[in-house]
């Protein structure tokens, strides 16, 4: 019968403390591991969303929060652009292509984003297929047509030839205590009122799903935005719109001509008392720095579960081996080696460190699945967890730790008397 | 290692001492000390000279403590004597690395105890198995040959018990079928009926006789009954008498 046989039979014949050995190594590894799959798949994914954009154009304020609305849509929209400095960008030399965002109304629980046709064929890099591609319908020409994101039409369950009414900020969702209105900006309306609801828009089309925020966006003509704020117009009487083009432009995402042009126009609008120019890449960069932070915690905590884990493992297996001391005196009466019996010792420890490291592997899959599937349930940006070339040097290291752990319990074994512990 | 490399390893200036081949087991001036708690040697086995042929069965006989436990022991390679020597098949036991008497023992001796000493997690099957691991690794035919010996003793139909599944009486047999995996030369049993009932252990010492006698081992077994005793040719009574000094009873004697 071979050392691994015996071993493993070993394990067996002490099935509670065997199991407790191997939980705890699992989840001290799937703590660990689930975090770093989930971090990773964050960078991998928040990189991918600001790829089309090369730089963003708001009102000044937070840049983090203008990059969270206008491409995440998760924050609230800042206050708006003028219409005048939308006017100056388009006539800029050093701007390629300056497409409007126009934000702030919702339908549904789903911010409404006014732009025009331009906007769909953002490409992730120069020359590549674009962004946005539709699964049905077309994409708007004219006001009060929407294109809705694969998430939206699925979970409101809408097809082309559907109409859905708007509403200024994310009113539906105060219901749902889902996301933050802005309806203090909006004069503290709540509900939506009957003059948005009186424009209601007709669904021309849904798009492939991009795995990003952008399927929790519905799109539609920025014009539509302009006739529908016509009453706030009124009251507010916004600055830089009088008798001009339609206005009410929360973000521009501009294309610069060259890299050089990109930080001429950062630097001088910057300094400048109207708007922020901000790289979307060096925002979410910050938000890695954030990550980082709470990543650097969680590897804490996840190897002092491991330390918790070695302490079980040569808790366990030391205790067996003074439990067994009769079994192991027997089977040296059997002519097995002092060496032998160390060698059955480490294998037991190899052996539970191994299940253990494969069962937390499996379990950080499963919990950084769950995750993202969180995750991508409430700003729809898809984590892909993936293997990682790490985690098999993760695995064998448990291992290595677990033969370590097994160390002192194999000497113990190693040194026990054959003569005294045979009449036990 | 074969037993041609362990009759090698003990060659040299005691080759020339080797005892003929009739005889199995000799021990000249064997005796043995063990520290006791004030730091001064307690006698645990007085010298003692002994020569057992091939084939025979001997009892050693004696009150507890006399030290036949130990003599077991020293005939097993399990601890090493004080003093003397000890050849059990030509090979000088007590002159042997640790490990060379691991492997000596492995394939030379068979021990059954009193307290049977089988390993709880396997089954009848497996402890014989055990056995047959540590001296000829990786032979083809263990599961056959230990399913046989189990049928030997008696237990063909307790072949995947485990021992709590199975009688005193019936473990004491897995253990002699352990004892026998190797085909050992020599057998030794410490007490072999000491946990058993009247006829259990009756039926325990018929069946260490029959067997060691069919494999053509030689048996030692160490008791305290003496009504078992009389069930051997040969008792060496052990530990009673001064340093020095070897007795040799035999059955007449004792009975008479």
């Amino acid at each position: 019968m071979s050392v691994w046989n015996i071993a493993w039979r070993n394990l067996r014949s002490r099935p509670i403390q065997s199991w407790l050995t191997v939980t705890v190594v699992a989840i001290g590894l799937a703590l660990g591991l689930s975090m770093f799959l989930i971090s990773q798949g964050l960078r991998e994914g928040l990189a991918r969303v600001t790829q089309p954009y090369d730089l963003i154009i708001g009102a000044k304020g937070s840049p983090t929060q203008l990059v969270l609305s206008s491409l995440f849509l998760q924050d609230k929209p800042g206050h708006n652009l003028t219409f005048d400095f939308y006017a100056s960008l388009l006539g800029d030399k050093r701007v390629a292509q300056a497409i409007p965002l126009a934000m702030g109304d919702s339908a549904a629980g789903y911010w409404v984003v006014g732009t025009n046709q331009e906007y769909f064929n953002l490409t992730a890099r120069p020359g590549g297929p674009p962004v946005w591609r539709l699964a049905e319908g077309r994409f708007f020409e004219r006001p009060f047509e929407a294109v809705l994101g694969a998430q939206v039409a699925r979970k409101l369950g809408l097809k082309p030839g559907d109409r859905l009414p708007s509403s200024h900020g994310l009113v539906a969702d105060l219901e749902e205590g889902k996301n933050q209105p802005n309806e203090e900006e909006s004069g503290g309306q709540t509900g939506i009122d009957d003059h948005h609801r009186s424009f209601p828009y007709a669904v021309v089309g849904i798009l492939q799903p991009t795995f990003g925020p952008g399927d929790q966006g519905i799109y539609v003509d920025r014009r539509s935005y302009w006739e529908i704020h016509a009453h706030d117009r009124e009251v507010n009487d916004l600055p830089g719109l009088e008798g001009k083009e339609p206005g009410g432009i929360t973000a521009v995402l501009v294309k610069p001509t060259s890299y050089t042009a990109a930080y001429q126009l950062y630097q001088e609008i910057n300094a400048g008392p109207v708007a922020q120019v901000v790289f979307p890449a060096q925002v979410v960069t910050k938000l890695f720095d954030f990550l980082g932070q709470a990543e650097t915690l969680l590897e804490g905590i996840s190897l002092v579960v491991l330390f918790l884990a070695t302490l079980s493992i040569i808790i366990s297996l030391y205790s067996a081996a003074l439990e067994r001391r009769r079994d192991l005196a027997v089977l040296r009466a059997l002519g097995a080696s002092r060496a032998t019996l160390m060698k059955i010792v480490l294998v037991e420890a190899a052996l539970v460190a191994s299940l253990g490291s494969l069962l937390g592997v499996a379990l950080a899959h499963i919990l950084a699945q769950i995750l993202s599937w969180l995750i991508y349930d409430g700003s729809a940006l898809h984590i892909t967890t993936r293997f990682l070339p790490e985690e098999l040097g993760v695995t064998l290291g448990i291992v290595v730790l677990g033969l370590v752990a097994g160390l002192l319990p194999a000497i113990r074994a190693y040194r026990s008397e054959v003569a005294k512990n045979l009449v036990l | 290692m074969r037993d041609s490399e362990l009759l090698a390893e003990t060659e040299g200036e005691l080759g020339e001492a080797r005892p003929p081949l009739t005889t199995l087991v000799r021990l000249e001036r064997v005796e043995k000390e063990f520290p006791g708690p004030d730091g001064k040697a307690v006698q645990a086995l007085a010298p003692i000279d002994l020569e057992i042929a091939r084939r025979e069965q001997v009892a050693l006989a004696g009150p507890s403590g006399s030290g036949k436990s130990t003599l077991l022991n020293i005939l097993a390679g399990i601890i090493l004597p004080s003093r003397g020597r000890v050849w059990v098949n030509g090979v000088a036991v007590d002159s042997l690395s640790e490990s060379a008497r691991d492997r000596f023992r492995g394939r030379s001796i068979g021990y059954v105890y009193q307290n049977f000493n089988l390993l709880s997690g396997f089954t009848a099957l497996e402890n014989v198995l055990l056995a047959m691991g540590f001296s000829r690794a990786g032979q083809k035919g263990h599961f056959q040959r230990a399913g046989e010996l189990l049928e030997r003793v008696g237990l063909g139909h307790r072949l995947r018990h485990r021992p709590a599944q199975l009688s005193s009486g019936e473990q004491q047999r897995v253990a002699i079928a352990r004892a026998l995996a190797n085909q050992p030369p020599l057998l030794l049993a410490d007490e072999p009926t000491a946990s058993l009932d009247f006829w259990t252990g009756r039926m325990i010492l018929e069946l260490l006789l029959e067997v060691s006698y069919q494999a053509g081992a030689t048996l030692v077994v160490a008791s305290h009954d003496r009504d078992l005793l009389t069930r051997f040719g040969r008792v060496v009574e052990v530990g009673q008498l001064q340093q020095g000094s070897r007795k040799v009873l035999t059955n007449s004697v004792l009975s008479g």
